[in-house]
């Protein structure tokens, strides 16, 4: 298969990467970029897992072609904290005891800052079934929960 | 798990799309939100050559209504951009609910209402709305286009009328009938996510003057080889006032219209209690 | 007592900033340069003889670069237990013969997973089919397949016995002769699994000194390494189990897995890094699973709800290997008689092979299964003789100081305790058969409770740790452990102990873990008490460091090193405000008068100190546990009585840890555990059909979501204390409450609705069933 040039923006800089049209955009950020953040868990879009944003948008990267990500701005987890500052939902999932094994963390809290940036001030059944697509085998969602109300009221 | 290699083309228009179907017919595969292709073909339960993305062509996530024809819907709309539009809000609430419902917040981004129905799953939750509010699907090919109706379009599990060489380009819902609304009900397999186990839906368009049902239409996923419609039962609220005899009535034939294959027994006591809960909570919205 | 700065404490995790921001390496994270991914053939048969294995088309494909099967193996079989009454029974690729779909025949490494997938197919592989058997029951029946020779000293004519457990004491005829009532239940836990969220990797590199190096996501390095030694026929210290961040494990990744083996010896062969990850579909269709077990269990008692006796027998679907099969059916017996006094057992467990991939421990081993039986038939005595639950559990719990069977104590055993604040806590009796009043109701809500028991320190391998903390010139500690964090914070609650006994702060400690070249030996997180025995050795290291440390700030100070106090960061003399130093300064004057010497710490721990070995896996006779954790746990739930469907509304889990650590931790395992439970009662499930696995997939096996969330309470009964000097005694948290809330919620859902399942998971349909059995009147 011949391989396509393309530009990706990611975290507000651009790549220039020379792949095959297969390679979804996990794929691409997990081995061509070093970006090991999002991560796979099943590769067949229910666990969440590898959820980037898109525009702001929480979508699933095992399932979006690298080439279809082009001209968009892709967020991964390694591009929330800016100059050292930890974003306030990274601060409130280590504050508040959501992390344990920390497989399904970025995912959570990439999708948990697209529901915040949507909604500020959301009720825990928003919070709840916005985060129905991130699967967490660990903590129960309890202190996620906890994490998201709390970064959401500007808790620090 | 890695998608197996294809050729790929964004086409940007829908003409263009057609003549790579046209070219590679069997051997393609559309392209829309990716969610049910990409996981088809890591599972190689299918394995195109070719795909082709419509995601190029311009206009296609329009949502737009108009007084006389009613909701007409472009082959990129998104589950989310459904669930959020005004219009689908407030003049078909019941399918904004089901498409709430769907997948997941991520899914709901990323998959295609048109997608969804090209899929032809059993436990789609837009089918069942989508075929009482009596749903057309605008179909285009190189040739030539023509117009089915949604009921004729699902012709087995995961299989559509759909021709190798067609796109489909609208889904048009027509505008419901004054006095009428519906109502979609639903269970799922197990915990709070993933498939259906029954879905309701109900539509009910009541005479305002005597309180009897002019029009009735019972849409059922989940519980036969393709979303259904209970006509049967349909039948048996159709002019009548509706007392609670006779829904019960309804909602035991709607049930004994059902040919569930996993979990039967529990499928169809379910289509029963789910179909009586979407008539009541369909009357009780027209009041 | 001295106030303590951080035991006890819920400092934020050690590795949190590393997690939340993407950084952690998770073994299916690493690269290295000129890695190679490599794939794995498996059967498609349940029951078949190989005859033959042709990988010469395979080997020809361009882009392959080793091809492996058992021929290229020393035949050395592995097993989760190896005693001589229980030797190995595995080969880490099928010799002759496989016996469950998806056992592991050959393995190729190529330059990409597409060319090692094209590879598989090459391989030309001829079988011939035997008959195969999958029901336990129907396995152990005269005629059936045998999958291995049943083992030598079980004595009945039952075939495909891995393991068989017997014990008892008193006489158990004499007791239900003697007993005001009997009741005799059959309960059957079904087969789930894990779910952890990072499928089986392992990335294994050989390099042409004849070192090989290996990243795993595991549950402990050390007996990776030991049964990769092993089975490739190397001397353990040319092994190096490296430390990877682990995405859950939960019992699922203890002992040696074929692709660990594979992706060492295509590495050998090779001579490049070989990494195999394997797909969600072949972790559900091929990985170990929990075990399934079914209890038979008849109890007799006292007109007055007092236990007389108990007749257990338990079966035990170990897979087509032992697995860890003959643990579970040892351990069953342990959670028969941990929570309540019972005069008279009898108690038989078998452990029998099917031809289904094989079982492995999952987060309580049993205990959610037994518990489930005993605590469900405990409800029902109590109904039948008019007594409250809680008064029955009350009546028969263990009580501080009982020495049990096994000679062991349950020291300050705080299950009393844990009973009563449950119950009030959740207002137990007031809420506990209101449905009677209630019966139009369409959602009826539902109090259940659950009393589990876990053991805490037991001589498994012998479970020891040792540790090393080193002071760095800069005033920092360099913590050396084994343990390994798997996500339940044993990294963080270590530094917590280092940071109490040295008086540093938590940022101020780095540490070095779970590395079998670097770090000593330590048994790993699988065995319930990491916080015991792992922290007990840190936290000799950490006062042998401070004793060393207390010797030169003495001299500093003019003062006896009896009078230090370590404390904020400083060496300070007691009750003498002012005199003191830093801590930083402390170590540069040990670095002069040592004359460059470092303060090393060395602390070692290992449980059951006086008892040489683990407690007989066919007898129980033997001392197990230094400590018992127990807890009592209430499960609130809403059942819809038209639809059957169950809500887990609360959870309350009263506890007794000894004392926690870092609470904020035990709290989450405690809402993980709740999450499990709630999964395990109410909807998870891997289907079989003939030995093949149905649920392959995150939709078809569900598992809590978010919008499942259980409101989740905690009730602290503190029963052992931290001290300076001294170890500490602690319990574990990280699986007992799962049986609990196993058994509450199937409580709950029959005070609910009248309805009792015995068979888990409760389906909305069982339900449904069972009030149409009784005639639509629960009550």
């Amino acid at each position: 298969m011949k391989k396509q040039l393309i530009e990706l923006r990611v975290n507000g800089e651009s790549c220039e990467l020379a792949m095959e049209s297969q390679r979804t955009l996990l794929e691409v950020l997990r081995e061509d970029l070093g970006l090991t953040g999002a991560k796979e868990a099943c590769g067949t879009g229910e666990c969440g897992a590898c959820t980037v944003l898109i525009d702001g948008k929480p979508i699933l990267s095992c399932l979006t072609l690298a080439i279809e990500a082009q001209g968009k701005e892709i967020t991964t987890i390694e591009g929330l904290a800016k100059a050292g500052e930890l974003h306030p939902l990274q601060k409130a999932f280590i504050q508040y005891g959501a992390i344990q094994c920390g497989y399904c963390a970025s995912g959570m809290i990439l999708n948990a800052k697209s529901i915040l940036d949507e909604n500020p001030k959301p009720s825990r059944e928003e919070i709840l079934k916005g985060l129905e697509g991130n699967l967490c085998r660990c903590t129960g969602y309890n202190k996620i929960l906890d994490a998201v109300m709390a970064a959401s009221i500007g808790k620090d | 798990m890695r998608i197996p290699k294809f050729e790929y083309f964004r086409p940007l228009s829908i003409e263009d799309g057609c003549s790579l179907l046209y070219k590679h017919k069997t051997e393609a595969k559309i392209l829309a939100g990716g969610t049910d292709l990409f996981v088809k073909m890591k599972k190689k339960e299918i394995l195109p050559r070719v795909v082709i993305s419509l995601n190029g062509v311009q206009k296609l996530d329009r949502i737009e209504w108009d007084d006389r024809e009613g909701l007409k819907i472009g082959p990129l709309v998104t589950h989310d951009a459904l669930v959020n539009h005004p219009i689908v809000r407030e003049k078909f609430d019941f399918l904004s609910e089901a498409c709430f419902k769907i997948g997941t917040r991520q899914v709901r981004n990323m998959g295609t209402l048109v997608g969804n129905l090209c899929n032809a799953s059993p436990s789609s939750d837009a089918s069942a709305p989508l075929l009482v509010l009596e749903t057309k699907l605008k179909l285009v090919h190189l040739y030539g286009e023509r117009t089915i109706p949604l009921q004729e379009f699902f012709i087995g599990p995961f299989q559509t009328a759909l021709d190798p060489q067609e796109i489909v380009v609208e889904v048009q819902i027509p505008k419901p009938a004054p006095s009428t609304a519906g109502s979609y009900q639903y269970l799922h397999k197990a915990s709070s996510v993933g498939e259906t186990l029954v879905g309701a839906a109900v539509l009910l368009t009541m005479d305002p003057k005597d309180s009897t049902c002019q029009e009735a239409r019972i849409g059922l996923s989940s519980v036969a080889s393709t979303p259904i419609r209970a006509k049967t039962a349909e039948r048996i609220l159709k002019g009548k006032r509706l007392e609670e005899k006779i829904i019960r009535e309804a909602a035991q034939v709607a049930s004994d219209e059902t040919q569930p294959r996993s979990r039967p027994w529990y499928r169809r006591e379910m289509t029963r209690i789910l179909v009586e809960r979407a008539i009541l909570q369909a009357m009780e919205k027209i009041r | 007592m001295e106030e303590l700065s951080f035991v006890g404490k819920s400092v934020p995790r050690k590795d949190g900033v590393e997690k939340a921001t993407g950084r952690a390496l998770y073994t299916v994270d690493m690269v290295l340069p000129g890695m190679l991914w490599g794939k794995i053939l498996r059967s498609p048969y349940p029951h078949a003889r190989i005859l033959n294995i042709d990988t010469s088309r395979a080997e020809r494909l361009p882009g392959v670069k080793a091809v492996i099967t058992e021929k290229d193996t020393l035949g050395i079989k592995h097993g989760f237990v190896e005693t001589p009454r229980y030797p190995p029974d595995q080969y880490p690729l099928a010799m002759d013969r496989v016996r469950y779909i998806g056992e592991e025949i050959a393995a190729v490494a190529a330059i990409d997973e597409y060319v090692a997938e094209e590879a598989l197919n090459l391989i030309q592989v001829d079988y011939e089919e035997l008959p195969a058997v999958f029901d336990p029951e129907e396995a152990m029946k005269p005629g059936a397949p045998e999958i291995h020779p049943s083992h030598p000293k079980v004595r009945e004519p039952y075939k495909n016995i891995g393991g068989k457990t017997e014990s008892g004491w008193g006489n158990v005829e004499k007791g239900f002769a003697e007993s005001f009532l009997v009741r005799e239940d059959r309960f059957d836990g079904q087969l789930r699994t894990h779910c952890y969220m990072e499928p089986q990797a392992t990335l294994a590199s050989f390099d042409f000194s004849g070192k090989l190096n290996v990243w795993t996501s595991s549950q402990g390095p050390f007996i990776k390494r030991a049964k990769l030694a092993t089975t490739l026929g190397l001397p353990f210290s040319n092994v190096r189990v490296l430390k990877a961040y682990v995405g859950g494990a939960y019992g699922g990744k203890i002992d040696l897995f074929s692709h660990e083996f594979c992706a060492s010896l295509l590495s050998i062969k090779a001579r490049r890094p070989v990494k195999i990850v394997c797909t969600r579909e072949e972790v559900f269709g091929a990985a170990r699973h929990g075990q399934p077990i079914f209890v038979q269990l008849k109890t007799g008692v006292k007109k007055d709800g007092t236990l007389v006796a108990q007749q257990v027998k338990v079966i035990n679907n170990s897979g087509a290997y032992r697995g860890s099969g003959v643990v579970v059916i040892f351990l069953c017996w342990g959670f028969v008689m941990l929570c309540y006094r019972i005069p008279n057992l009898k108690y038989e467990g078998y452990s029998v092979y099917t031809n289904n991939p094989v079982r492995a421990p999952q987060r309580g081993h049993g205990a959610p299964n037994l518990r489930f039986a005993v605590e469900s038939q405990m409800d029902m005595i109590a109904e039948e003789l008019g007594i409250d639950p809680v008064e029955i559990r009350l009546k028969n719990a263990r009580q501080k100081g009982d020495i049990l069977p096994n000679e062991d104590s349950v020291r300050n055993c705080g299950l009393v305790e844990c009973i009563e604040r449950a119950a009030k806590t959740t207002q137990f009796k007031e809420k506990y058969g209101r449905n009677k009043s209630l019966a139009k109701h369409r959602i009826r809500k539902g109090i259940g409770m659950g009393v589990s028991s876990y053991f805490s320190g037991s001589l498994i391998y012998p479970n020891a740790s040792a540790a090393i903390v080193k002071l760095n010139d800069d005033g920092t500690v360099s913590l050396i452990t084994g343990a390994l964090d798997i996500g339940q914070g044993a990294e963080t609650i270590l530094c917590q102990i280092v940071a109490e006994e040295l008086g540093v702060s938590m940022d101020d400690i780095r540490v070095v873990a779970a590395d079998t070249e670097t770090t000593p030996v330590d048994i790993g997180a699988w065995i319930s008490g990491g916080a015991y025995v792992s922290g007990n050795a840190v936290k000799i290291a950490a006062s042998d460091a401070r004793r060393q440390l207390f010797e030169v700030a003495a001299q500093e100070l003019e003062a006896n090193p009896e009078d230090l106090i370590a404390k904020n960061r400083e060496i300070s003399v007691k009750d003498s405000p002012g005199r003191s130093i830093s801590f930083t300064q402390a170590v540069a004057a040990s670095i002069a008068k040592r004359r460059g010497n470092p303060i090393i710490g060395q602390g070692h721990y290992r449980t059951m100190k006086d008892v040489p070995a683990h407690p007989s896996l066919a007898t129980t006779k033997g001392r197990w546990s230094d400590n018992y954790a127990f807890d009592a746990q209430v499960a609130e739930v809403e059942v819809d009585m038209e639809t059957g469907q169950v809500k887990l509304v609360k959870a309350t889990t009263a506890h007794d840890c000894g004392f926690p650590i870092n609470p904020l931790i035990v709290e989450g395992q405690i809402d993980g555990q709740v999450s499990m439970a709630q999964g395990h009662a109410l909807w998870e499930e891997v289907l079989m059909k003939e030995g093949q696995t149905l649920t392959t997939s995150f939709l078809d096996y569900k598992i809590p979501c978010a919008k499942d969330m259980v409101e989740s309470h905690y009730v602290d009964v503190i029963t052992e204390r931290y001290e300076k000097d001294i170890p500490y005694h602690t319990k574990e948290v990280g699986e007992g409450y799962v049986s609990g809330m196993v058994a509450a919620i199937s409580n709950a859902v029959y005070d609910a609705t009248g309805v009792r399942v015995k068979t888990l998971p409760i389906l909305p349909e069982k339900i449904l069933m069972g009030l149409k059995e009784k005639g639509n009147k629960p009550h």
